[in-house]
């Protein structure tokens, strides 16, 4: 790009808005932006924030470049008040649940989805209890105990592999309800869902994700 | 005494598990309980149930575990941890992208 000689970095917010009359100049003028550096501070942070929620490197590393260009961009609204990092991240979460939504409209979320009836093994059983859980697969003690560190280290390796075998789209409604924080309607609206799909889908989700913990965690240890 | 009082836990837990929705509704209650706020009718059935099935209690405190953990685990391990990274060409080549657009952006800027 020829006139990328021609700009020195780092390059400080005053420059950009002398026209912009309603920033303080002080809070301004403290402010020395450089984006390449963001790349070196916060680029690997972002990467792993991106890799967990989306599971892709390639798509990651995508919607990383893409977080920091529209970074650039907003770089008038961002006031200084969060710090940088808090801010990346908050334009990083934007870009994935863009992400989702375009994946989820090529093909809608439907039956496969919420067919609950590969659970239903858990509630089989021969007696009058019907439905009721069966004894093999009822919940079982985990008898936790959070103050250990390597315990749970090793609890968050499980609990990432586990999240990762879930169903692709199962799991990317239920982080955008457990690590996006998004409420039901703003799910809802965003993926063009039912209710109750969604409710459907977040038990769904709760419990495969409960039921390979426990096979995977808990009775290892045992 | 003792003995009465635990035939009469029985005879409750059986009442519960015959005259109320079984636990593979439960669960699906248990799991909305995280994301809604249950009606007055829901949230009396389930507390019955709750008193009367140990299995499904543990259920509902792991769903609740797991969503802490999952909160923690955000913080810390994408924190903390050192894998996975940005290859050495790829954080070169944003780099680049960057420093372009940034120069283009301040020509726009100017103008």
């Amino acid at each position: 790009m020829m006139h990328s000689e021609a700009v020195s970095f780092p390059f400080t917010k005053p420059d950009m808005q002398a026209e912009a009359t309603t920033v303080s100049h002080e809070t301004a003028a403290r402010t020395a932006v450089d984006p390449a550096a963001w790349v070196d501070e916060h680029g690997d942070y972002l990467f792993r924030y991106a890799v967990v929620r989306l599971r892709d490197e390639a798509v990651a590393e995508d919607v990383v470049q893409e977080t920091l260009l529209s970074a650039i961009q907003s770089l008038r609204s961002y006031s200084g008040k969060a710090t940088e990092r808090t801010w990346l991240t908050s334009i990083l979460k934007h870009k994935i649940v863009d992400h989702f939504r375009k994946s989820v409209r090529e093909v809608p979320i439907g039956e496969e989805e919420t067919d609950m009836s590969d659970l239903d093994v858990l509630f089989h059983r021969e007696d009058q209890w019907q439905n009721h859980w069966a004894n093999a697969f009822a919940p079982t003690d985990w008898n936790m105990s959070p103050e250990a560190s390597l315990e749970r280290s090793e609890f968050y390796m499980v609990l990432g592999m586990c999240m990762s075998k879930m169903p692709e789209r199962v799991a990317g409604v239920f982080a955008l309800r457990e690590m996006d924080g998004l409420d039901s309607t703003e799910i809802c609206e965003l993926l063009s869902l039912s209710a109750s799909n969604f409710w459907v889908i977040m038990h769904r989700a709760r419990m495969l994700l409960r039921r390979c913990i426990e096979l995977n965690w808990f009775k290892k240890i045992q | 005494m003792n003995f009465v009082s635990r035939k009469i836990v029985r005879m409750f837990n059986v009442a519960v598990w015959t005259y109320l929705p079984p636990c593979k509704e439960m669960v699906q209650t248990a799991s909305d309980s995280l994301d809604r706020k249950l009606s007055f009718r829901e949230r009396v059935v389930f507390k019955l149930h709750l008193m009367a099935c140990e299995p499904c209690v543990r259920y509902l405190e792991q769903s609740k575990l797991i969503r802490k953990a999952i909160e923690e685990m955000e913080a810390e391990q994408i924190a903390n941890s050192e894998k996975p990274t940005l290859s050495e060409e790829s954080r070169e080549r944003i780099k680049q992208l960057l420093k372009s657009s940034m120069g283009l952006f301040a020509l726009f800027s100017i103008f």
